[in-house]
């Protein structure tokens, strides 16, 4: 590695050369000499004239290293009166690692939250959400897979483009464009708005929201938020009848869809959040006077469930059938990365498959859940709708993944970032941000509607072209 | 005469009552105090946080410069927050919220409307905000929209707690602290 205080001796002979020329269109012996020069040499000193005669005035030259300075570098000439609002002296930096922003209006995409998220919150709060397990194989691969898809676009068409319509439908239901919000646990800790503030910001843009049965609000406390009912993710225990009266609390206020995650049934090895709690954890006095994890505490909805216990069925794909019979919910299994997974899912009868590797939660060394998606689509053959998350990042994400087949694009971390740092306004800039991104790429393959995204819009790369700054796991 | 008497008398009387009344139109409306919700939003060591309270608003309309809802323009404004009646999600938070907040002392945090300039579908509003008795010019826009008989109001601002001499809550010796940045928004309709 080379720093950019170890370049400074070394000639840039490029510049040297150019200089040279300069020098030379510059002198008055040119006309009488130039014609004994070597031909190259006057095709330079021809180009070094021709750029000081169209040239408008000298081009600024840095302070400190003498070089002329692209003019997307300079800064603007300000008339007399007018305030010299300088643009950012950083703004490559902040492109590239996040800007840690003041206001949701500020962030120009999603790392821009995450920043900022990072700066307000809890550093064991940050490091929950932040982490990956093992070495964070997973999460990067989930970057990476889609950085590998390239679009391929469409530059001109037989007639006028109409309005875009990024629409889809699931189970009947119409929603504004295939992005939710997945299930994420414990949205309090990263703002006291938490699930209600998600969902403020989601209703009024029609986006799919999943509770997660890790919330830190009840069902009914973020439905109200809401103004209707959202799905809702579970996590099933052994004890069955803890499992039905969770599916009776939902069921009962409405919940039309069940999204049982099955990716976590053999554990995790969540490093990260084993070292922020080193020590004390959760029974530090921060803990313990915030989240009032006193001996009784239970969240919201692992409270209130107390009863006879009840058969503890094992985890087989008959479990599916069981759940489907406890209520008339839609049934969707999270977790599913294979073709195999897929088939056995729809084959015992679940509504939705749900291509998920836990956003890099879950196990390492998996492959990343836009790399199994297609897979995963040609098993289910349209049969039920397919979801996808782990990874998703940009508008350009959910154009992938909508060509490769899914029906619906979800959400994780990035939200959370919009939350934790401005609450339920930053999670609808986060929204904003996404789906204008999608809007491009649709109108750069003049796709005008989520059914005309299909594969042929993508290709595979050779490698990810991975730009950010990703030290530490930041801008993953 | 008598007759004429009794029955010119109810006529001047109702001559001045109209007189008054037309008077009356012609001036200012009176101010109707009219509930707006506001939510204070922060940050700190630990996580962000939203507090909200519903205050009022007083209105009065009569000015030279009209603007979106107020073909009359406005001629006064103050909204009042009751300190007091600040909530926020937990006890806890509502009660490190009033110590630093004082409502015994301070029990009201008041905006009064010095100057406007109406654009598009709203106006930047000046004028001097109060809290804890520490008085600071704000500006800041408003959204304007009529509806129905009122205008609803909605708008948002951003200040630093520490300007108006309120200590941002410290507890827990120090592990949580309150950052002095917040941010105003409020919405409300309003009837001129």
């Amino acid at each position: 590695m080379t720093g950019r205080s170890s370049d400074a001796g070394v000639p840039d002979r490029t510049a040297s050369r150019r200089e040279f020329f300069k020098l030379l269109a510059a002198s008055p012996l040119l006309g009488l000499a130039s014609t004994g020069l070597p031909a190259n040499w006057q095709r330079a000193l021809a180009h070094e004239a021709e750029r000081r005669a169209t040239a408008g005035p000298a081009a600024p030259r840095c302070a400190e290293c003498g070089s002329e300075m692209l003019q997307s570098l300079v800064q603007p000439q300000f008339g007399a009166g007018q305030d010299p609002v300088l643009p950012p002296q950083n703004a490559i930096e902040d492109q590239l690692k996040g800007q840690l922003v003041e206001s949701p209006d500020d962030a120009i995409n999603v790392w821009d939250f995450e920043r900022a998220a990072h700066a307000t919150n809890l550093a064991q709060h940050w490091d929950y959400l932040h982490m990956g397990v093992d070495d964070y194989e997973t999460r990067r691969a989930n970057r990476e897979g889609f950085q590998r898809l390239m679009l391929r676009p469409r530059r001109l068409g037989g007639e006028a483009m109409t309005e875009i319509d990024t629409s889809v439908e699931l189970y009947g239901r119409r929603w504004a464009s295939p992005l939710f919000l997945c299930p994420v646990a414990s949205l309090e800790a990263y703002h006291t708005e938490g699930e209600s503030g998600a969902a403020r910001a989601a209703r009024p843009r029609d986006i799919l929201q999943m509770q997660s049965h890790q919330s830190s609000q009840s069902y009914v406390e973020i439905a109200e938020a809401r103004g209707e009912p959202h799905w809702f993710q579970i996590y099933t225990t052994p004890d069955w009848n803890v499992n039905k009266r969770v599916i009776d609390r939902v069921a009962g206020a409405g919940c039309p869809a069940l999204v049982w995650t099955i990716d976590l049934l053999g554990g995790s090895n969540r490093e990260l959040q084993r070292r922020t709690l080193a020590g004390e954890g959760y029974s530090s006095v921060l803990c313990q006077s915030c989240h009032q994890h006193h001996p009784d505490y239970l969240r919201p909805m692992r409270a209130g469930l107390e009863g006879p216990e009840g058969p503890r069925y094992p985890y087989t794909w008959d479990y599916i059938k069981r759940l489907k019979d406890a209520s008339d919910m839609k049934l969707i299994l999270k977790g599913i990365m294979t073709a195999e997974g897929a088939e056995q899912a729809i084959e015992h009868g679940a509504d939705g498959i749900f291509v998920s590797n836990h956003g890099g939660r879950a196990v390492n060394s998996m492959w990343s859940s836009i790399d199994s998606l297609p897979e995963v689509v040609n098993a289910v053959r349209g049969r039920v709708p397919v979801f996808i998350d782990s990874g998703v990042r940009r508008g350009t994400d959910i154009f992938k993944a909508v060509a490769l087949g899914a029906d619906a694009v979800g959400i994780g971390r990035p939200y959370v970032w919009g939350l934790g740092a401005f609450g339920e306004d930053g999670v609808g800039k986060v929204i904003d941000l996404i789906l204008a991104e999608l809007r491009i790429a649709m109108r750069q393959t003049r796709t005008t509607s989520t059914d005309q995204i299909t594969s042929r819009f993508v290709m595979e790369g050779k490698n990810p072209i991975m730009m950010r700054d990703n030290q530490f796991g930041f801008g993953l | 005469m008598q007759v004429a008497s009794r029955v010119r008398f109810p006529v001047r009387f109702v001559v001045a009552v109209a007189a008054g009344l037309l008077l009356l139109a012609g001036s200012p409306a009176a101010a109707q105090p009219s509930n707006v919700d506001f939510t204070v939003s922060g940050t700190s060591t630990v996580r962000g946080w939203t507090c909200s309270v519903s205050g009022t608003a007083r209105v009065t309309s009569g000015s030279s410069a009209p603007a979106p809802g107020f073909a009359a323009g406005v001629q006064s404004a103050t909204l009042t927050v009751p300190v007091a009646d600040f909530e926020c999600p937990d006890e806890t938070m509502t009660e490190h919220l009033m110590d630093a907040m004082k409502p015994a002392e301070f029990a009201d945090i008041t905006f009064r409307l010095d100057g406007y300039e109406a654009s598009g579908d709203g106006a930047e509003a000046s004028g001097a905000l109060t809290i804890q008795a520490v008085t600071q010019p704000v500006s800041f826009p408003i959204s304007l929209t009529p509806s129905g008989a009122g205008v609803t109001i909605a708008g948002e601002v951003g200040l630093d707690m520490t300007e108006y001499g309120v200590e941002p809550p410290v507890v827990l010796l120090g592990l949580l602290r309150v950052g002095p940045e917040i941010r105003i928004q409020f919405e409300g309709l309003v009837f001129p």
